[in-house]
Parts: structure tokens; C-alpha cells; sequence
């Protein structure tokens, strides 16, 4: 399986997209580009009732916290990216957000940009200034990412970016309870089999993965990412695959400063030496319910083969202690995914978990695209 | 600027939204596909500049309910032979 991007759709071009957009908005060309910036602080108040336009109040989180913790806002040592504003006379058109990455393949380095965030004034609906935004983003960036879409940018990603082949969706069920209820109306019959059940699947698991656990392997929750993950970079170098680099400090400022959510880092340390790492958040269901994410793995192999297994050990033992209803996990490697369904995970289609990207590198993107494999996960979304 | 048939105008919005163009025709509405978004609107705003010079706005575009108006506007313009 190669991983040739796809790019048979035409696409408009960035001259002629600023030309149109332009003329629709009743600008020139060049004022359109000028009016393209990174949003400094004084626009947060603009941005958030952009957000409040679009997106609705509907949302459980301060998101004023949440804009202020994901872009710089003019601040240099904060955020994980920019944020970019089309303003004109003072007025907010537009905005997208872009997250800072390193792709590393083969042996080279790529800064590249994942777009998200894309959010435009509902009057311009119809004038195309989200498609320029994304268009305009790929010209300044060596290489840019859309990791997954919904179904208002799903067009835009298929049409703007080369695509690849969608990522995958795996979820493990946990708790039957609601399944079965939903599907067997006899009152107290679905919580006696659920509960039969969920005590099988439990031990199922810890028949098809405890006799891998090496007692070498010692699994310890991470409250502090430090230098020691460098070195699980370095080990990932081995790997045919291309990485999206984790640095300590962006990982920390992604998983645990994240005020939509804090994620439980886990460890996997053989002999004083970092062999694995994985992060997890809860995340709500619907009723109150539960379900576990693994936001983020990352193992060299095949040398880490048994690590990951104690890893999915973990976070199938969490999602038991915390009774979630599942655990979900979206992946781009298929070596992981072998050992996902090993450890009874099973794979859901998902329209939405889409991956398209640019690059101007044509050295660099041949590389890409003679692997399969990619080290992305959720910590690259926005989604957790 | 060189008309152009009904037949050939369902081709290129087939192009513009990515929808086959035998599933094309006049009374189709734009919320029953999918590529009529604002993608889709932009290619169709960047096809009808591009091959008649004519210029679809925002406004027009936005009150496009079916392929029928986008003929309409077609017609109404001289793009249209039949």
C-alpha cells in the first residue's frame, strides 16, 4: 500500500480565488492580501463573537480560554499557532487557525501548518473567502494539513488539498448496559447480560494480552512531560513512517494546559528508558455517560511491540475503573493497528476522518507518499 | 461569448459539484447535493467567469434553490443557446 496522494479534482487556483473573492467583496485584489494578518489580542473580542455567530452558545467550554490557550494572539510564547484574520475597515470577515508541525520522514524535516478553525461572517456565505483562506494559508506554508472535516469543509478539503487515504476509527465497547437496553425492552434482562457480559470481555482481554505483559515494562502516569520523550523521537527514526514530531513542551501545553480538557499521560519505562507513550482524556457521551479516548500513542517498532500492548492494557483498565461506555482511538499506522484488533478494538467507518495535505517540497512529498504510515493522531485535531 | 446547450451547462455544474450529470436536471434542488456547498458555489462562480466573463455574485448565488435557477441565470445572461 503506498500512500500517493489523490489530486484529480480541478481546483481553483490562489490568482483567480483572490480576483473573485476581491470583486465579491468589493475590494481589489491587493487589498484582499493586505487585509490577511496574524490576530493580535485586541481581536479576541471580535474572534469570540465570530465563534458566538457560527458556532452557537452550545459549547461546554470558556472559550475565551480556549482561543487564548490554542493562538499566539501577538503573545510569543503562547498558544501552539496562529490565528489569521481577514479584517477590513475594522470589521472581522473571517479567521482560521493554524497549528505549528514538524513532519519528519526519511530522515528530513518539514515545518508544516494544520489548518483548522475556519470560520467566515454568515452574509459572506456564497463569496469563497473560506476557499481563499485555505488557499492563501498553502502559499505562505511549505507544507499544510486538514486533518478531518465535517460536513461544511469536507468539499473544501477534497477540492483544496491532496488527499489520502482516510484515517482510521477504532473503538472498543466497555460497558453494554446501553446497548443492550436500547435493543432488549425486558426489564432487568440487558444490566444481567450486560453484566455477564463485560466480565467475559474482561477476561478475554486479559487472556489475549496479559501473557505479553513483560514485568520489565512498567507503565506510570506522566504528570510533567520531559526531556526523556526526546529520545522516543529519536527512536521513532527507525521507523518507516512519517512522524509528526512531539516536543516536551508542546505536548504538555496540548495535553495538560488544554482547558477543554486535561488528558492522563502514561510512561511505558523499560530499565530507566522511555519505551512508549499515550495519553488519554474522558471524554462525555450523551445521559452523563463516558467513553475513553487515546489522544495520542506513540512506540517505536517492532521493538516497542510489547510497550503498546501494555499501554492498551492501561487504558482498557482505565476505561473499566472509570466504567466508560467505550474507548476510541484514531489511527494512521497500521503496525498499531494490528496490535488494536489483537486486543479486541474494531474498526468503525467514519466519513469525516478524512487527511489531506500540500507540500512545496516535492523532495520531501515523495518521500511522504512512499509511506503509508503517519505518527497523527487526536493531539492533532481539535476535536479533544 | 460563445452559448452554450443545457445539455453541456449540466456537464460543467457536474464538474462545479462533483455530482454525476445524468443525476442533473432542472428540478433538482441545491440541497440534495452534497458538492453544492460553498466549494461548490465558488466553482461555480469561477466557471461561469471564466467561460462566459459573466459575473454571478454572492447574492445571486446564495438565492440559487435548484440547477433550474442556475439555468435561469444562464438564460437570462445569453449563456444559454436552448
Amino acid at each position: 500500500m503506498n500512500n500517493r496522494s489523490a489530486r484529480p479534482r480541478p481546483r481553483p487556483s490562489l490568482a483567480q480565488t483572490t480576483r473573485l473573492v476581491s470583486r465579491a467583496l468589493g475590494m481589489s485584489a491587493e487589498e484582499l492580501t493586505a487585509s490577511v494578518r496574524h490576530a493580535a489580542w485586541s481581536d479576541l473580542p471580535a474572534i469570540l463573537a465570530l465563534r458566538t455567530r457560527v458556532i452557537g452558545t452550545d459549547i461546554d467550554w470558556d472559550d475565551q480560554a480556549y482561543m487564548a490557550w490554542r493562538y499566539r494572539l501577538g503573545r510569543p510564547q503562547a498558544g501552539g499557532g496562529e490565528c489569521w484574520v481577514v479584517v477590513r475597515d475594522g470589521a472581522l470577515l473571517g479567521m482560521v487557525g493554524t497549528q505549528d508541525l514538524v513532519l519528519q520522514c526519511g530522515g528530513q524535516s518539514c515545518p508544516a501548518l494544520s489548518l483548522m478553525d475556519i470560520l467566515i461572517q454568515p452574509e459572506l456565505e456564497s463569496v469563497g473567502l473560506g476557499v481563499w483562506l485555505n488557499l492563501f494559508i498553502q502559499a505562505q506554508a511549505t507544507a499544510t494539513l486538514a486533518i478531518g472535516a465535517n460536513t461544511n469543509s469536507i468539499g473544501m478539503v477534497s477540492r483544496l488539498f491532496d488527499t489520502l487515504p482516510n484515517r482510521r476509527s477504532f473503538v472498543h465497547p466497555v460497558k453494554l448496559g446501553h446497548f443492550l437496553r436500547k435493543r432488549l425492552p425486558v426489564p432487568g434482562l440487558p444490566g444481567i447480560m450486560a453484566m455477564g457480559l463485560e466480565t467475559m470481555m474482561r477476561l478475554g482481554r486479559a487472556l489475549l494480552l496479559a501473557p505479553w505483559l513483560p514485568s520489565s515494562i512498567q507503565i506510570k502516569p506522566w504528570a510533567r512531560l520531559d526531556d526523556a520523550l526526546n529520545e522516543l523521537n529519536a527512536q521513532l527514526e527507525a521507523n518507516d513512517v512519517v512522524h509528526a514530531e512531539r516536543t516536551p513542551a508542546q505536548l504538555n501545553w496540548r495535553l495538560l494546559d488544554n482547558p477543554r480538557g486535561s488528558s492522563q499521560v502514561w510512561g511505558a519505562w523499560s530499565k530507566g528508558r522511555l519505551i512508549g507513550y499515550m495519553a488519554t482524556q474522558l471524554t462525555p457521551v450523551d445521559d452523563g455517560r463516558q467513553a475513553l479516548t487515546i489522544v495520542d500513542l506513540v512506540v517505536p517498532l517492532p521493538s516497542g511491540r510489547p510497550a503498546l500492548r501494555a499501554l492498551l492494557w492501561t487504558a482498557l483498565e482505565e476505561a473499566w475503573r472509570h466504567q466508560v461506555e467505550y474507548v476510541t482511538m484514531t489511527s494512521y499506522r497500521q503496525d498499531v493497528e494490528r496490535e488494536l484488533r489483537r486486543a479486541g478494538f474494531r474498526q468503525q467507518a467514519h466519513q469525516f476522518e478524512t487527511l489531506g495535505w500540500t507540500c512545496r517540497d516535492e523532495g520531501f512529498k515523495a518521500l511522504v507518499e512512499a509511506r503509508p504510515d503517519w505518527t497523527l493522531s487526536e493531539v492533532h485535531t481539535d476535536r479533544v | 461569448m460563445n452559448p452554450i446547450s443545457t445539455a453541456e451547462a449540466l456537464a460543467m455544474f457536474s464538474e462545479c459539484f462533483m455530482e454525476p450529470a445524468d443525476k442533473l436536471s432542472p428540478d433538482v434542488l441545491r440541497e440534495s447535493i452534497p458538492g453544492w456547498d460553498s466549494m461548490g458555489a465558488l466553482m461555480l462562480i469561477a466557471e461561469i467567469d471564466e467561460r462566459f466573463q459573466l459575473e454571478l455574485s454572492a447574492e445571486e448565488s446564495r438565492g440559487m434553490q435548484s440547477i433550474g435557477d442556475a439555468l435561469v441565470f444562464l438564460k437570462r445572461h445569453g449563456a444559454l443557446s436552448d
